[in-house]
């Protein structure tokens, strides 16, 4: 991007801004990828100095239910790709329709992995005996607050989008909520590999 | 034609004026007044460490009978463990990081690239009051009952488990440190949109000023390590509230608590350099406006800037020699961290080159300025030594590791940040400060700083080690206590000394009136000194445009046609020889 002169087109300011936008957007992903990053260091050197994993007398973690959670969060990032397309295309009705099917998928995703949460801990897998325990938790709990936020956003975006406020050209908060969305789904996947396949 | 950056109405309540400004040259004052505030808390703190080291167990005069009830006035082994935590944390967190981040960051980026604002005015506002909420969660912390933060700044387990801090204000004080670092991050990116969308035409990354480019670099590792603080800080409050064994280790647990280490010093180490950078940026600026002399290979220095900034987050290994590490990827962390002094070193010379033959002006900036490079020599140079794993062996938990980084972190960027009120206070506050207190306060804090410093050096390089609540329990140390003693007095008078400035300051920012040449005092050709003092609400009428570089001094065929011996970055002037600086 060049610096900038103070007048410039209509055009060109909306674009300025919206890369203003979209560099900060990318920073914070970038702040909070490295969230992740000390996280997933510390999962590993945990993962080594444990003797064996899943530990022995420790509860094992279901695939099935965490895949299919999997695949919810996946499609509802699919979707959004699906309601961005169609604002490109200018077709409102659509995009109402897609963002709300997100938003929903999301919503299951928080749903299930409580009942994932409840279902293990009424099983006995709780946070302080074991490291395979407790990191289940850890992640998952501080994967489920970025998600909650993502789902604000989502809302809000659909609300938004039903009262005509975005446009094929001017659409800025669809395409930022988008990147912190599609980021909430890209850190899950290491997780889901880690936690629950490893 | 649409305005970019449109100008908007200065707001008139004065909670909006004041308070929740969204204007950076208020939110620096609030920075600046935040951090002044916690450094003299900490400060107080280390006179009280001090007075321990000097006189271990006698009772503290005037304040000791109110803070240590239980033993007569004399400092507890507990309460001296919380004392030494808690200077160290307040100092690097809440004290230093605002002043050279939160107040420079905010005063210097959108005057300085010729902006109106930042790129996210809320954003910013916000920031600072999360801050503020982190330096309420700090004063909490020092109240609540089973007392303070008492592991060290390290906040290393198990000492910060609940094993051996099991009081609320351990939790509460991490719960600080996480609650800073998001404010550091919203501000860091702040900083960085606003760096690379909003400077003024003409205003290339060469020619920025070096402030801006070390607020900038110390932005972007603010914005990736932090978070790694920040991962660290969440671990250890599981493990302190829902009682997971990430850290703890032995008979209550299998986890790691080097694992903690290696997450601290990952953030660690690029986090001294944070801290560094922007004062080495407005170090260098000034030695070149009062050496009244461009700044010597000024691209050296930036690219020295970035090749410090990339390696500082390869060598935290340094802080761990002793903590088990195969001697393998010991030696190679010795090998990165003696690299850095290649760019350090390139670096250092360019600020001797750059006063060398100047026309030197001993303003008390510049002052500030030739004393940083005197204390960052010493700093840097014992760095080598704990750089070098042989050495480090023994230097390891002393004293010298305590000595070498407060000539660093603790007497270098103090010494910049004062360099900084005073060369800035002009265009914040439209008003001189008095210069004759500003040097009776530059050397007196000088003597003091080398003499408190040095001596934490000599007793370092003795074996003396460090928090240690009684050293001359030990014999091999006990004849170190004259010398201490010694060292207490430096610290004392570097404490009184403070007070020449906080009389200068508090005088001159509440009396009345505005001084006579004002808007560009130093002569100097960078944007900000280009407006009025303070500068309006939207600091440029018209975005200015940018013909120079900031350092045009002393150019013979300025001083031929405009008769002055300095170009202000906004001042069209063709050169008879290209100059492609
Ligand atoms: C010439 C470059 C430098 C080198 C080679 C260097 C090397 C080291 C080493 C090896 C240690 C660990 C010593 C030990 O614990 O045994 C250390 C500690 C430290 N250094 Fe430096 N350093 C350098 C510059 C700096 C700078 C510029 C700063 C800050 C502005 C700084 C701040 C610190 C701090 C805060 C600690 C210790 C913290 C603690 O253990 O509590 N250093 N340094
Ligand atoms: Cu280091």
């Amino acid at each position: 991007m060049t610096s900038l002169t103070n007048t410039v087109s209509p055009v060109q300011a909306m674009m300025i801004r919206s890369s203003s936008a979209m560099i900060g957007m990318v920073a914070f992903i970038a702040s909070w990828a490295m969230l992740f990053g000390g996280l997933f260091f510390a999962f590993g050197l945990l993962r080594l100095g444990s003797e064996a994993w899943p530990p022995v007398n420790v509860i094992n973690l279901p695939i099935a239910l965490p895949a299919i959670n999997t695949g919810i969060l996946l499609s509802s990032s699919v979707l959004l790709m699906v309601a961005m397309h169609y604002l490109r295309k200018g077709n409102e009705r659509a995009t109402v329709h897609a963002l709300l099917i997100a938003t929903i998928l999301g919503i299951m995703f928080v749903v299930t992995q409580a009942w994932l949460w409840n279902e293990m801990s009424g099983l006995g897998l709780n946070l302080s005996d074991s490291h395979y325990g407790g990191l289940f938790y850890m992640f998952t709990v501080i994967h489920v607050i970025h998600v909650v936020v993502g789902i604000g956003g989502l809302l809000a975006l659909t609300i938004n989008a039903y009262r005509g406020r975005y446009t094929q050209e001017s659409h800025l908060p669809v395409r930022l909520w988008s990147m912190y969305w599609h980021f909430v789904g890209v850190v899950w996947i290491p997780m889901f590999v880690l936690l629950f396949l490893s | 034609m649409s305005e970019l950056q449109p100008i908007h109405a200065a707001p008139t309540s004065f909670i909006k004026k004041h308070i929740f400004s969204t204007d950076h040259k208020v939110i620096a004052k609030q920075f600046l007044w935040a951090g002044l505030l916690f450094l003299a808390l900490g400060g107080f703190l280390a006179m009280l460490i001090r007075w321990q080291w000097a006189f271990p167990g006698e009772a503290v005069p005037f304040v000791g009978q109110g803070m240590f009830p239980s033993s007569d006035g004399s400092i507890t082994p507990s309460g001296y463990t919380k004392l030494f935590t808690n200077h160290g944390l307040i100092m690097i967190f809440f004290a230093i990081t605002p002043l050279l981040i939160g107040f420079f960051g905010n005063l210097l980026i959108p005057l300085q690239i010729g902006a109106r604002d930042m790129a996210f005015p809320r954003l910013n506002m916000a920031s600072f009051w999360v801050f503020v909420l982190s330096q309420l969660l700090v004063l909490a912390s020092l109240v609540v009952p089973l007392g303070a933060a008492a592991a060290g700044w390290t906040t290393y387990p198990p000492l910060s488990t609940n094993i051996a801090t099991p009081g609320l204000g351990q939790t509460l004080m991490v719960m600080a440190l996480f609650v800073v670092g998001i404010s550091t991050i919203m501000g860091a990116i702040n900083y960085i949109v606003t760096i690379i969308g909003f400077r003024a035409p003409g205003m290339g990354y060469f020619k920025m000023p070096l402030s801006i480019w070390g607020l900038w670099l110390a932005s972007i590792l603010n914005l990736l390590f932090v978070p790694v603080l920040g991962s660290a800080g969440l671990l250890l409050l599981f493990d302190r509230l829902f009682d997971t064994q990430f850290f703890i280790a032995g008979a209550s647990g299998n986890g790691d608590p080097i694992l903690f280490q290696h997450l601290f010093w990952l953030f660690g180490h690029p986090e001294v350099y944070i801290l560094i950078l922007p004062a080495w940026g407005v170090i260098a600026d000034f030695l070149s406006f009062f050496s009244r002399k461009p700044s010597y290979f000024y691209k050296g220095s930036v690219w020295a800037l970035v090749t410090i900034s990339i390696l500082s987050a390869l060598v935290y290994g340094h802080h761990m020699f002793v903590a088990g590490m195969s001697p393998m990827l010991g030696k190679s962390f010795m090998l990165l961290t003696l690299a850095i002094s290649i760019p350090a070193e390139l670096l250092f010379l360019n600020w001797l080159h750059t006063i060398w033959k100047g026309s030197i002006r001993l303003t008390v900036p510049m002052l500030f300025s030739l004393g940083f490079v005197f204390v960052f020599a010493l700093g840097g140079l014992t760095g080598i030594h704990l750089g070098t794993i042989s050495t480090d062996l023994y230097l390891h938990d002393t004293m010298f590791v305590v000595g070498h980084f407060h000539f660093t972190l603790a007497a270098a960027t103090f010494l910049a940040v004062f360099a900084g009120i005073y060369f800035w206070f002009p265009k914040m506050f439209g008003r001189h400060m008095n210069q004759r207190l500003g040097k009776i306060h530059f050397w007196t804090s000088f003597i003091g700083i080398n003499g408190v410093f040095t001596g934490q050096l000599i007793v370092g390089y003795a074996g003396q080690h460090r928090r240690l609540y009684d050293p001359y329990e030990y014999t091999f140390i006990k004849h170190l206590q004259p010398l201490n003693e010694w060292t207490t007095y430096f610290a004392f008078f570097l404490g009184v000394s403070s007070l020449v400035f906080v009389v200068n300051f508090f005088w001159n920012v509440f009396r009345r009136g505005h001084d006579e040449n004002i808007d560009n005092p130093w002569e100097v050709g960078t944007l900000e000194w280009t407006v009025p003092s303070p500068p309006h609400h939207h600091n440029f009428d018209t975005i200015p445009t940018v013909f120079h570089g900031p350092h045009e001094y002393s150019n013979p065929e300025v001083k031929k046609a405009l008769g002055k011996d300095w170009l202000a970055q906004t001042e069209k002037f063709s050169f008879s020889k290209q100059d492609d600086s």
